[in-house]
């Protein structure tokens, strides 16, 4: 048996978990009347914890989820063809300019210079990277926070 | 993380249904849940109105993220873990307070000497009924004075009962930490227990 006093990690252990406790510290909390007392008063704790009453909400959840499940369907559905038109509109502007500019904005690229040309691009293509591994970034991270078991 | 062996039928069943349209069996995952999530959400919100949006937004998420739900822990956990983050995201964002150590060791011997005269072994039983009842209610204010992670991991292990596996899962948060964090807890709330009874003098 230990004559020194248990430490508080392995009264509450104690406590707990009894049986997976080392014999020494079984013995020296049987034994010690300090140890004894603090084990008493965690086991007053731990029934005290144990038997709080638990919170309930005080409002219908049940009711409020269903609600925003069916409320929530249609929203989609308008925000999907919110985005088709946004994206047909966006191919229509880029046609009419295609049509109507065509001529010059071939010219115009082929009027600069290849070095310029090259510096355009290569900006453009830096710009796409950097905004895709933001992107990816940006969908592991709320990945992660979901993970889905 | 290690895999949690719980691959209940009634999760399958249950999931299977919702996919499949049936509101009624999400009506029944979120009666079998919102206990847990009651917990999660009381014990890390403050404000009754974010309480209720939280725990509508949870339910929310948990119905959209469904599909891809490959039974790895019992779908209350699961619905924990949810719970948890969203929770965790409300407190990141306002920036509030997630854990705050106060765990002064200059009083534990003071403590210990309040400790030895709680001699529960001379009480009568219908003292002691009265006695548990006042620690109850201690306890009930010293929890809520507890930093919002310390709140939830005493609600989960010792009202819920759930396991360190469980606590690990709905958390993220290593078992090691865990059991730490729950350590220190239960430490705090004894000393202020102690604190409340030697001015009470008993």
């Amino acid at each position: 048996m230990t004559d020194e006093h248990i430490s508080d990690n392995n009264i509450q252990q104690y406590v707990l978990d009894k049986l997976n406790c080392m014999n020494d510290i079984i013995e020296h909390v049987d034994m010690c009347a300090s140890c004894k007392a603090k084990a008493d008063t965690y086991q007053l704790l731990f029934s005290a914890m144990k038997h709080q009453s638990k919170p309930t909400f005080e409002f219908d959840l049940t009711g409020l989820v269903l609600s925003g499940i069916t409320d929530h369907e249609p929203t989609n559905s308008k925000a999907a063809s919110f985005t088709w038109v946004i994206a047909l509109i966006g191919v229509c502007s880029i046609c009419v300019t295609g049509y109507l500019f065509g001529q010059y904005l071939i010219n115009m690229f082929l009027s600069i210079s290849a070095i310029a040309l090259y510096l355009l691009f290569t900006a453009a293509i830096t710009l796409i990277c950097f905004q895709a591994v933001e992107m990816i970034k940006r969908y592991k991270r709320k990945i992660g926070k979901l993970d889905f078991g | 993380m290690d895999k949690v062996e719980t691959n209940n039928p009634t999760d399958q069943y249950l999931v299977g249904e919702v996919l499949s349209g049936n509101t009624k069996a999400f009506e029944i995952i979120i009666n079998n849940t919102k206990g847990l999530v009651a917990q999660i959400v009381f014990k890390m919100i403050i404000n009754d109105e974010d309480r209720r949006d939280i725990s509508q937004d949870v339910y929310l998420k948990t119905f959209r993220a469904l599909p891809d739900f490959r039974f790895r822990s019992k779908l209350s956990t699961w619905i924990g873990q949810i719970t948890y983050n969203t929770c965790l995201k409300y407190l990141e964002k306002k920036k509030l307070v997630l854990l705050t150590i106060d765990d002064n060791d200059t009083h534990d011997e003071a403590l210990d000497a309040i400790s030895g005269r709680l001699n529960l072994d001379s009480i009568s039983e219908t003292e002691s009924r009265f006695f548990e009842k006042e620690v109850s209610e201690i306890l009930k204010l010293e929890i809520e004075k507890l930093p919002p992670i310390y709140k939830t991991l005493i609600a989960l292990y010792h009202n819920e009962e759930l396991s360190y596996e469980e606590i690990v899962h709905i958390t993220g948060l290593p078992e090691g930490t865990v059991k730490n964090y729950l350590f220190r807890a239960r430490k705090i709330l004894k000393a202020q227990v102690l604190i409340k009874f030697k001015r009470v003098d008993l």
